[in-house]
C-alpha cells in the first residue's frame, strides 16, 4: 500500500485568485461574501453571495484563453486553480501524459446554458450551438484536461456538495491501489442562476452573512471557485525530488439515508464518514488538531454535524471552524477548496476563524475558533463535506 | 485475487429487455431519429409513495435497480455506484422553465432537488436504508465505466455485493440539441437504464464472470485499442480464437468505423460479431445496455438474431468481448465469461 503525498495545491475563490491571496485573506479575516456584482440575477438586490472578484473576460485572460470562445465560468475557474496546483507540483508535459484528472462539479456548464435556454425554447435554436456542448459536467472536465494536457484519464464526480471531496478520495484510493501515478483532484463550480434559485426555493439562504455554528444562524451564502490538489505515490514524489506538502492519510464516504436534502438529527452519515476516515488512516480522533467543518450555516447542517462531532470526539471536540463565511458555500468545489485550506493549515500551523460567530448552539455548547491563530501546532486536519442525497465525505490530512 | 461475478442485471431500453422472458422480441424501429425507452408497469416495482413525483429517468433507474436486487441473493450491499452522462434532464428543464416563468420568484424546490445527478443514488440509499459508499459519476461515454471501475476497485479491496448502474434520458430538447450539434448522425438517439449486482459469489443464477475490463481515454490510433485487447486476452489466459462473440457499440455496419473495423480484423474467423446501437440508440451510458446484452447472450447461450452482424462457428458461448467507443474519445473494453 502506497502512502498518498500531496505535492501541489491550487485555489481560486471569493477571497483570492490564487493560494497566496486566499491565505492572506484567511489570516486577516477578510470575507469574500458581498453584494452580487457579476451574476445577472433578479435576486441580486435581496441576496449576498461570494463571487470570485473577476468577470469572465478577466478570468479568460488569466488562463491565456480567447474570451470570444465563451467558455463556461466553471471551466475558467477550474483552469486557474488546476494550473496553479500543477505548477507548484512541478509537473511537466511528459508527466501530464501520465496524469489523471478527477473533477467534482455540480454546475458544469449550466452557467452558460441557463443564459440561452429560453431563447432555445422560443426559437428552437440559439446563435452559438457550441454553448450546449459544454453543458454536461464531463464536458467541462474534459475541456480543462485537454487545455492543460492531461491525457491519462478523466473522471467527474457529481454528488452535490461532496463532489470534489469525493474526487480527492477517489485519487487516494487509486494511488494506494497502484492504479495511478499523478492525480490532479478537486473541483470547480461557478455561481449560477439555477443554483441560486434552487437554494432559495429550499429557503436555506441567509440574506445576511452566514453564521455557521451560531445559535442565530439562518442559512448559507452561495459562493463559487475551484480548488485542486496534486496527489501522488510518496515513493514516487521523493524519487523525483518533489516537495511533499502533506499527506492524505484517511478518507471515508457514507450515506445518511435520511432525506434528499436534510441531514438526520443524529448526523449518522457525518459520523460514519468520519469514522471510516479514521479507520482508513492510522489516526485516532484524539490526534486531530483542527476540523474544517462543512458548517454551511443552515439550521439543519450545523446541528446535525455538531451532534456527529460530539459523538466521534466524545471527550473533547478539537478546534474547529467553517471557512464558508470567507468563501461562501462553493457547492461542488467546496471539498477541493477546503482541502487546500486544510493543507495550508498544516503548512502554516494556522487555525482559521469561524467568522460571524457570537453564541453557541444551545443543544451543542460548541464554540468554534473565533480568532485566527498562527502559532498552533497543526499536524492532523479533518475536512468534512456533506451533500444532497445524504452524501457524506471526510478527508484526513497529515503533516 | 478472488473472482468477480455479475450476479444479476436488469435493464430498460427501447426494446423489450426488462422482461427477460421476451428479451428482444418484436423489435422497435427508430421513430424520427429517436429510440425511446419502453416503460414497464412501474407500480409493480416501485412503491407508490416513492414514484409519485418521479420523472422518467428516476423511474427507469430505480425500477432496474430494485429489479436487479430482487433477482439476486444480496445479503448486505456494500456500495451503490452510478453513472449518468446528462443526468435528470426533465427536471433540469422544468426548473429552468420555472425560473423564467416566475421571474426567479417563489419557485417549487422539487424539480431542483430531482435535477441533481446523484438524486437517484441518494433515493436508492433512502429506499434501501444503505449507509454505505455512494458515488455518482458523470463523464460522458465513461459515466457507466467510471462506476464499474470503482466497483472493481472495491471488490479488489475485499468488499462484496456492489450495485452499479448507468442511465440517461432523452427529452425533446436534448434530441434537438444532439442533432444540431451533429453528435452522432449515424445513430438514433436513445435512452435507458441498466443496473448490475457485482460480487465474489458464483450464485446459482449468476450471469457472467468479469474476466477483463479497461477504459482507454483519447487514444491516437486503433492500434492502441488492439494492443489493449490482446493484453487483456493474454492476462485472461486465453487466445483470440476463444472469443466466441465480439459485441460492438456500432450499428449493423461496423466497417464504416475505423476503430471497430480494426478490432474486427484481428479476430478469429470462428468469432461471431454482433451490434446493439441499432436497437438501443446512442447515448452516454448505452454501453451498460451492451454489457446487459452480453450477459443475456451468455446466460441463454445464444446470439439474438436482431443483434447479429456475422455468424460464428462456436456453438457454445463462453467468452464475449464487448467493445464500445463514444465519439472516439471514450473507449471501453469488457471481457466476460461463462464457466
Amino acid at each position: 500500500m502506497h502512502r498518498v503525498a500531496i505535492t501541489g495545491i491550487g485555489v481560486t475563490s471569493a477571497i483570492g485568485l490564487d493560494t497566496t491571496s486566499n491565505l492572506e485573506a484567511l489570516k486577516s479575516g477578510s470575507s469574500g461574501v458581498s453584494e452580487i456584482n457579476y451574476l445577472k440575477t433578479r435576486l441580486r438586490d435581496s441576496h449576498l453571495a461570494a463571487e470570485v472578484k473577476a468577470n469572465n473576460r478577466e478570468l479568460a485572460e488569466l488562463c491565456g484563453l480567447s474570451y470570444s470562445k465563451n467558455y463556461s465560468r466553471t471551466i475558467l475557474l477550474g483552469l486557474i486553480a488546476a494550473k496553479e496546483a500543477i505548477f507548484h507540483a512541478g509537473l511537466d508535459i511528459k508527466d501530464l501524459g501520465e496524469t489523471h484528472f478527477f473533477n467534482g462539479t455540480t454546475v458544469g456548464g449550466m452557467d452558460n446554458t441557463e443564459l440561452h435556454y429560453q431563447q432555445f425554447i422560443e426559437n428552437g435554436s440559439i446563435d452559438d450551438k457550441n454553448i450546449f456542448s459544454y453543458h454536461d459536467c464531463g464536458a467541462v472536465t474534459e475541456k480543462i484536461a485537454d487545455i492543460i494536457g492531461i491525457r491519462k484519464g478523466v473522471s467527474t464526480i457529481s454528488t452535490a456538495c461532496s463532489s470534489s471531496a469525493n474526487a480527492i478520495m477517489l485519487a487516494g484510493r487509486k494511488i494506494k491501489a497502484g492504479k495511478a501515478n499523478y492525480v490532479v483532484a478537486g473541483g470547480t463550480d461557478a455561481l449560477s442562476i439555477f443554483t441560486l434559485n434552487g437554494f432559495n426555493s429550499l429557503q436555506i439562504l441567509d440574506k445576511e452573512k452566514c453564521k455557521p455554528f451560531d445559535k442565530d444562524r439562518k442559512g448559507l451564502n452561495l459562493g463559487e471557485g475551484a480548488g485542486y490538489l496534486v496527489l501522488e505515490n510518496e515513493t514516487h514524489a521523493k524519487e523525483r525530488g518533489a516537495e511533499i506538502l502533506a499527506y492524505l492519510s484517511g478518507f471515508g464516504n457514507a450515506n445518511d439515508a435520511f432525506h434528499q436534502t436534510a441531514s438526520s438529527a443524529e448526523g449518522k452519515g457525518a459520523f460514519l464518514a468520519m469514522e471510516k476516515a479514521f479507520q482508513k488512516s492510522s489516526i485516532n480522533p484524539e490526534m486531530v488538531d483542527y476540523i474544517n467543518v462543512h458548517g454551511t450555516g443552515t439550521l439543519n447542517n450545523d446541528l446535525s454535524e455538531g451532534v456527529a462531532l460530539k459523538k466521534i470526539f466524545p471527550t473533547n471536540v478539537p478546534p474547529f471552524s467553517s471557512t464558508k463565511p470567507f468563501t461562501g458555500h462553493t457547492l461542488g468545489a467546496a471539498g477541493g477548496i477546503e482541502a487546500v485550506f486544510s493543507v495550508l493549515s498544516i503548512l502554516h500551523n494556522m487555525l482559521f476563524t469561524n467568522l460571524n460567530y457570537k453564541n453557541a448552539i444551545e443543544e451543542l455548547e460548541l464554540q468554534p475558533v473565533i480568532k485566527t491563530q498562527t502559532s498552533a501546532s497543526i499536524n492532523r486536519v479533518i475536512s468534512n463535506s456533506f451533500g444532497f442525497g445524504g452524501n457524506c465525505t471526510s478527508l484526513i490530512f497529515e503533516k | 485475487m478472488k473472482n468477480i461475478y455479475i450476479q444479476s442485471n436488469s435493464c430498460i431500453s427501447a426494446q423489450e429487455t426488462f422482461d427477460t422472458q421476451k428479451f428482444l422480441e418484436d423489435i422497435n424501429q427508430p421513430s424520427q431519429g429517436k429510440l425511446s425507452a419502453i416503460s414497464p408497469n412501474f407500480r409493480e416495482i416501485i412503491p407508490a409513495k416513492w414514484s409519485r413525483r418521479m420523472s422518467l429517468i428516476i423511474k427507469i433507474a430505480i425500477a432496474t435497480a430494485l429489479d436487479c436486487l430482487n433477482k439476486s441473493e444480496v445479503k448486505s450491499l456494500c456500495a451503490i455506484i452510478t453513472g449518468t452522462g446528462l443526468g435528470c434532464l426533465e427536471d433540469t428543464e422544468k426548473f429552468l422553465a420555472s425560473i423564467h416563468a416566475n421571474e426567479e420568484n417563489l419557485l417549487s424546490p422539487t424539480p431542483f432537488i430531482q435535477s441533481t445527478h446523484n438524486t437517484i443514488s441518494g433515493q436508492l440509499a433512502l429506499m434501501l436504508q444503505s449507509y454505505n459508499y455512494n458515488y455518482t459519476y458523470s463523464q460522458k461515454g465513461f459515466s457507466f465505466e467510471n462506476a464499474f471501475d470503482d466497483a472493481l476497485i472495491h471488490l479488489e479491496e475485499g468488499e462484496d455485493e456492489i450495485l452499479v448502474g448507468g442511465f440517461d434520458e432523452l427529452t425533446a430538447s436534448s434530441h434537438k440539441i444532439i442533432s444540431d450539434l451533429n453528435c452522432h448522425p449515424e445513430f438514433a438517439d436513445g435512452e435507458g437504464a441498466s443496473f448490475f449486482l457485482l460480487g465474489h459469489q458464483k450464485n446459482e443464477n449468476y450471469l457472467a464472470r468479469v474476466a477483463g475490463f479497461k477504459m482507454v481515454y483519447h487514444p491516437n490510433k486503433p492500434a492502441e485499442i488492439q494492443r489493449e485487447i490482446l493484453s487483456m486476452i493474454d492476462e485472461a489466459n486465453i487466445s483470440l480464437k476463444e472469443i466466441d462473440v465480439l459485441l460492438l457499440g456500432s450499428n449493423l455496419n461496423p466497417n464504416t468505423d475505423k476503430w471497430y473495423n480494426s478490432v474486427m480484423m484481428d479476430l478469429d474467423k470462428a468469432s461471431a460479431i454482433a451490434g446493439y446501437k441499432h436497437l438501443f440508440g446512442e447515448f452516454h451510458t448505452v454501453s451498460a445496455l451492451g454489457l446487459s446484452l452480453a450477459c443475456r447472450m451468455l446466460k441463454e447461450n445464444k446470439i439474438f438474431p436482431p443483434t447479429k452482424v456475422k455468424s460464428g462457428l462456436n456453438e457454445n458461448l463462453k467468452y464475449i468481448l464487448v467493445y464500445n467507443h463514444y465519439q472516439e474519445k471514450n473507449h471501453s473494453i469488457y471481457l466476460i465469461a461463462r464457466d
